[in-house]
């Protein structure tokens, strides 16, 4: 299977650290690549390298074959890469269906005249977007808040709206910044099979994620970092046997 | 060494200015006074009466006020996107108001079209120009220092409005230009009389026209995509990158749009007051920023209702205290609020914003 997403080499140095080194990763359409280490291990930097958030110093990162290094975040976007975050980012000011909306302004490409004599063509488009976002909100279980401002949603909601946010920039790859952080455990489970749909919807997915049972339960394949380099990888069985994979954990003791 | 004469009360006092009496002069009506005195009232019985200012100076301040706050919405949007002031926007009120007077003087040379389409076309083109001035304002001034300190891009602003007033004295203008009288005048013929009061279509063209664009605008605020993505970006620069948001874009479009709106209040303060200087964008622009405070920087309603405080402010106090105390009663407002509700009046908290 061809990977929709793959890098080669990829690093990332802040003055004297390396903060990720040499990473190989591949996912293709469908699948989920979950990628753990402890803390500090590099993870949300590699988020980071992929998003355009920070140029990579080392390597390169394809999408669909094309070479992405360094593009601006919006130019990533317009490929198709969409991102959440650890600490969640919404719009605070925004209701939950605006801030669905704003993922889709570069998907419809209209005329700003056409915008400002509100033309027929505008009105529908307007229509189509509104849909689609109710829609997406739906897909996530939010439609009953859609005209609430964000900062007003319950913590659980905003990491949902968060997501629905991502879809609505029509990705191919998502990755997925610790989507469970802070969740109880039916909430978590709510997550997995949320997580579970977007799989079923075509998309590739990367997830960073600490909840062991979670990254258990649905991954493809496991990616495990430790200071910035790739210690394991393989399915979860694998992972979950690797010795390597004990010690960086737990400690060289069990 | 002798010691220096003492003040005379009375007469002598009469010439120089004395605020105070002014204001006992106005609030405490000396009809009422002489009337009580010839009937030989008690002390006690005399009661001060207020006298308010006519409907005339309302309707004035209110034209003022919303040419104020169409201007303030240039400062309180860059302030929203960016958390900058823009310094130089009252030099593009001024590029406004000069572009419009010499569009207007090229067309009725060139264009036998009638008054109306000449002044709608020199507005056009006034826009045009200032949105341009606004755009290069903002490649020059902001967006390479836009992860600077909050200083660097303020001074080189300000900076950027020095070389602004200074290029259009030199190259363009020393002295005030006056607006066409042919259209200002047809808009100056008295509207309708009311209650003894004149009004007149100019004082309705600009309110009427303000109040359409402030709608206008927060409309596309708030219902097109493009608007919510500007407010996208104004609360979350990389955030609006990552689901796609050309930020540099929509920066740039902020200053434009803004620009242009100061372009339009440019084109009717030259109306209104039939001159424009190389300097009179700075203090319109600097009342219009205090208008901007004092609603709340950042908040687009604020803006409006900053401006039009200002404007009623400043042409009551013209009409009871004269005109040379309007400045300084303006900025004392924005002193006092910058004290007691350094947010503004509609304001957020700045910990929201933050």
């Amino acid at each position: 299977m061809n990977p929709l997403l793959h890098t080669s080499k990829l690093g990332k140095t802040f003055g004297g650290l390396k903060a990720v080194q040499s990473i190989d990763l591949s996912v293709a359409s469908n699948q989920i690549l979950s990628i753990i280490g402890p803390n500090g291990a590099g993870k949300t930097t590699l988020f980071n390298c992929l998003s355009g958030i920070y140029k990579p110093d080392d390597g390169d990162v394809f999408f669909e074959g094309i070479n992405i290094t360094g593009l601006k975040p919006y130019q990533i976007c317009h490929l198709g890469i969409a991102r959440t975050f650890q600490n969640i980012r919404l719009f605070p000011g925004l209701s939950a269906l605006d801030n669905v909306m704003i993922g889709q302004f570069h998907r419809r490409r209209l005329h700003p005249l056409a915008m400002l004599f509100r033309s027929e063509n505008y009105r529908n488009e307007e229509a189509v977007g509104y849909e689609a976002a109710l829609e997406l909100l739906d897909f996530v279980g939010l439609s009953e808040v859609a005209h609430t401002g964000a900062r007003n949603l319950a913590y659980g909601l905003q990491r949902r709206l968060e997501i629905a946010r991502a879809l609505a920039t029509s990705p191919r790859v998502l990755l997925l910044d610790e989507p469970a952080a802070g969740m109880n455990p039916s909430e978590a489970e709510h997550m997995v099979d949320l997580i579970q749909r977007l799989r079923g919807r075509g998309l590739a997915i990367i997830l960073i994620e600490h909840h062991m049972k979670v990254v258990m339960q649905i991954s493809d394949h496991i990616m495990v970092l430790d200071h910035g380099e790739t210690i394991a990888t393989g399915t979860p069985e694998e992972v979950r046997n690797d010795p390597k994979v004990i010690a960086a954990y737990l400690g060289k003791e069990s | 060494m002798s010691p220096p004469p003492k003040a005379k009360d009375g007469g002598t006092e009469r010439n120089e200015w004395n605020p105070w009496r002014n204001l006992k002069h106005i609030f405490f009506n000396p009809k009422k006074k002489l009337r009580s005195f010839r009937n030989q009232p008690l002390e006690k019985d005399i009661k001060p009466t207020v006298s308010l200012p006519p409907p005339d100076i309302i309707l004035g301040g209110l034209v003022r006020g919303s040419i104020y706050g169409l201007v303030a919405l240039g400062y309180t949007m860059v302030y929203g996107i960016l958390g900058m002031i823009n310094f130089a926007h009252g030099e593009i009120f001024m590029i406004g108001m000069f572009t419009c007077v010499f569009a207007l003087g090229l067309l009725s040379t060139l264009l036998s079209t009638t008054t109306l389409v000449n002044l709608l076309l020199a507005t056009l083109v006034a826009m045009i120009f200032s949105a341009a001035f606004g755009y290069a304002n903002e490649r020059i001034a902001y967006r390479r220092l836009r992860k600077a300190h909050i200083l660097a891009p303020l001074t080189s602003a300000i900076g950027l409005s020095i070389i602004l007033q200074n290029f259009v004295f030199l190259t363009v203008s020393k002295d005030n230009i006056s607006f066409p009288r042919v259209y200002s005048d047809q808009l100056n013929k008295v509207a309708f009389t009311l209650g003894g009061v004149h009004f007149n279509y100019l004082q309705f063209t600009i309110l009427g026209t303000s109040l359409v664009l402030m709608a206008a605008l927060f409309f596309f605020i708030h219902r097109t995509r493009l608007g919510i993505a500007m407010r996208g970006t104004a609360q979350d620069q990389l955030m609006a990158s990552l689901v796609g948001i050309p930020v540099n874009k929509i920066i740039a479009l902020t200053f434009v749009l803004g620009s242009s709106l100061a372009a339009v209040a440019g084109v009717m303060v030259s109306m209104y007051q039939s001159v424009a200087g190389w300097n009179s964008g700075y203090i319109w622009g600097l009342k219009a920023f205090t208008a901007a405070v004092l609603g709340g920087i950042g908040n687009i309603p604020g803006a409006v209702l900053g401006g039009l405080i200002i404007g009623l402010t400043e042409d009551i106090t013209c009409y009871y205290f004269g005109s040379n105390w309007r400045n300084s009663v303006v900025f004392l407002i924005l002193m006092i609020v910058l004290i007691i509700r350094p947010r503004g009046l509609l304001g957020e908290r700045v910990a929201d914003k933050v």
